[in-house]
């Protein structure tokens, strides 16, 4: 049995060789980016698909190379630690699983258009779920016409859109259930209108509109119960969504490190004060708990031991990892003093960007309430008895 | 049988814990309720009449792997919901 942190270091020792030059090259544009809300060069995804990233743990079918859930997350890991632009992991994430979908619906003329392409990097792909309501009150719809079908509505926020050919969207039909479509960009009524988010700008979010867009049958990906199948994909961003920020923790914390021990105060270098120790302890404490954690989560995952729509470890990991994220952050701060204010300009850029993952498939507080109403639905049953004051 | 709620769906059954209805399968008790609750069909249902796999059962007291509608009831039972849905 290989130890984990053994194949961890194997991990980044391939993702260092097959896509190291590319990541660097992705983050060394990312501050521009960042101002211009602009994401990575559509050349620079094509290469990350021609390089193979894309498809790595896509079925061998469509040129992938199934690999398993843990390896993946370590590989996502290690793109967060060299790649300085949070939102390149996300972006490729949503495509790949958006791929990933559709390839589930074993349909061959749909995997040929999309999930092919998606795999080789030749086009991007955004999903149109989230709406200003809840899942059973959304205003996008579809309803039957001749042969296909007419959708209508908005979709405020998608992630990736900017750079996108095709959109895994999801309506209510008209009888109230889910239902999800391939939607091309160049379809009649679509408009696609650059997003204003106040973090993870480089992600290219839009927000998209649909004016009596006449679908054919055959796009049709899920036909019911589309609120399953997006709470699926849910469940995973909810777990790769913390691989990437994990690594780039473990950056910051390096760079602190490095930081500190050069730069004297008082006749001493910082990384000697007491206090500064502790605090890079307490950051240290915290990546290595959340990364036992995600990795316990990953092993589930890739054991296929996770359930299907909410798994609890996976949200817990999730939850978990989040704050210990967040936490590095701060404290890189606490003791970077005025560099990290206004010295460099990513501190600042992650904190703000990984502020999102707290609301980033389910919020912190909402997965809070799942886990509870799990653990009290799993609990032992006693009598209820009546207290009498 | 029984259903019992809480949370959301507690709120789709005007505030009531607990709704009684005579059915002897879990198909014809979710009709039943969808029926009495009608909002209640498109938050349980699908577009086949069957229930979505984002919420969960508990029969008695024991989660239920992948419900069917044949599942047989008996006057006695009680069915609870886990819904996890997040995000959106």
């Amino acid at each position: 049995m290989v130890d984990v942190m053994d194949r961890r270091s194997e991990v980044a020792g391939f993702v260092r060789d097959r896509w190291g030059g590319l990541l660097t090259e992705i983050g060394g544009t990312v501050v521009e980016r960042d101002e211009a809300r602009l994401p990575p060069p559509a050349g620079l995804m094509a290469a990350a698909g021609s390089a193979g990233l894309l498809a790595l743990s896509l079925p061998q079918q469509v040129g992938g190379e199934n690999v398993d859930a843990l390896t993946w997350g370590m590989v996502l890991e290690q793109i967060g630690y060299l790649c300085q632009d949070s939102a390149f992991p996300m972006i490729i994430n949503h495509q790949i699983d958006i791929a990933r979908l559709v390839w589930e619906s074993g349909r061959d003329d749909l995997i040929e258009r999309y999930v092919v392409p998606l795999a080789q990097g030749r086009f991007g792909a955004g999903i149109a779920y989230t709406e200003d309501a809840d899942a059973f009150s959304f205003r996008t719809e579809v309803h039957r016409k001749g042969d296909g079908f007419v959708l209508s509505g908005h979709k405020p926020y998608v992630t990736a859109a900017l750079g996108s050919e095709v959109f895994l969207t999801f309506a209510l039909d008209e009888a109230g259930d889910m239902v999800a479509y391939m939607v091309e960009r160049d379809d009649p009524g679509v408009s696609v209108v650059a997003a204003e988010p106040v973090a993870m700008r480089t992600a290219g979010p839009c927000a998209i509109t649909f004016e009596d867009v006449f679908l054919p049958a055959d796009r049709i990906v899920v036909a019911s119960d589309g609120l399953t199948h997006a709470q699926r994909f849910l469940g995973f961003q909810r777990l790769w969504a913390a691989c990437a920020p994990l690594g780039r923790a473990q950056a910051v914390l390096e760079e602190c490190a490095t930081r500190l021990a050069a730069t004297v105060r008082y006749g001493e270098p910082l990384a000697g004060l007491t206090s500064v120790e502790a605090s890079l302890g307490r950051m240290y404490v915290a990546i290595e708990s959340a990364r036992a954690m995600l990795y316990h989560a990953l092993s589930r995952v890739a054991q296929g031991r996770a359930e299907l729509v909410f798994d609890p470890v996976v949200a817990a990991a999730k939850y978990f990892a989040v704050e210990q994220v967040r936490f590095v952050l701060e404290r890189a701060l606490a003791v970077s003093g005025g560099h990290g204010f206004y010295g460099t300009p990513h501190l600042g850029r992650y904190m703000r960007d990984f502020s999102g993952l707290t609301l980033l498939a389910g919020t912190q507080d909402i997965l809070e309430v799942n886990l509870g109403a799990g653990v009290v639905a799993r609990a032992g049953r006693l009598p209820v008895t009546e207290h009498l004051s | 049988m029984q259903f019992e709620f809480n949370g959301m769906l507690m709120r789709t059954v005007g505030n009531q814990h607990t709704v009684a209805v005579e059915a002897d399968t879990l198909g014809d008790a979710l009709a039943e309720l969808a029926s009495q609750f009608p909002h209640m069909k498109r938050i349980l249902l699908d577009n086949s009449g069957q229930l979505r796999q984002a919420h969960r059962i508990l029969l008695n007291g024991e989660f239920v792997t992948r419900p069917g509608n044949g599942l047989p009831l008996s006057a006695q039972d009680r069915v609870e919901f886990f819904t996890a849905i997040a995000g959106g």
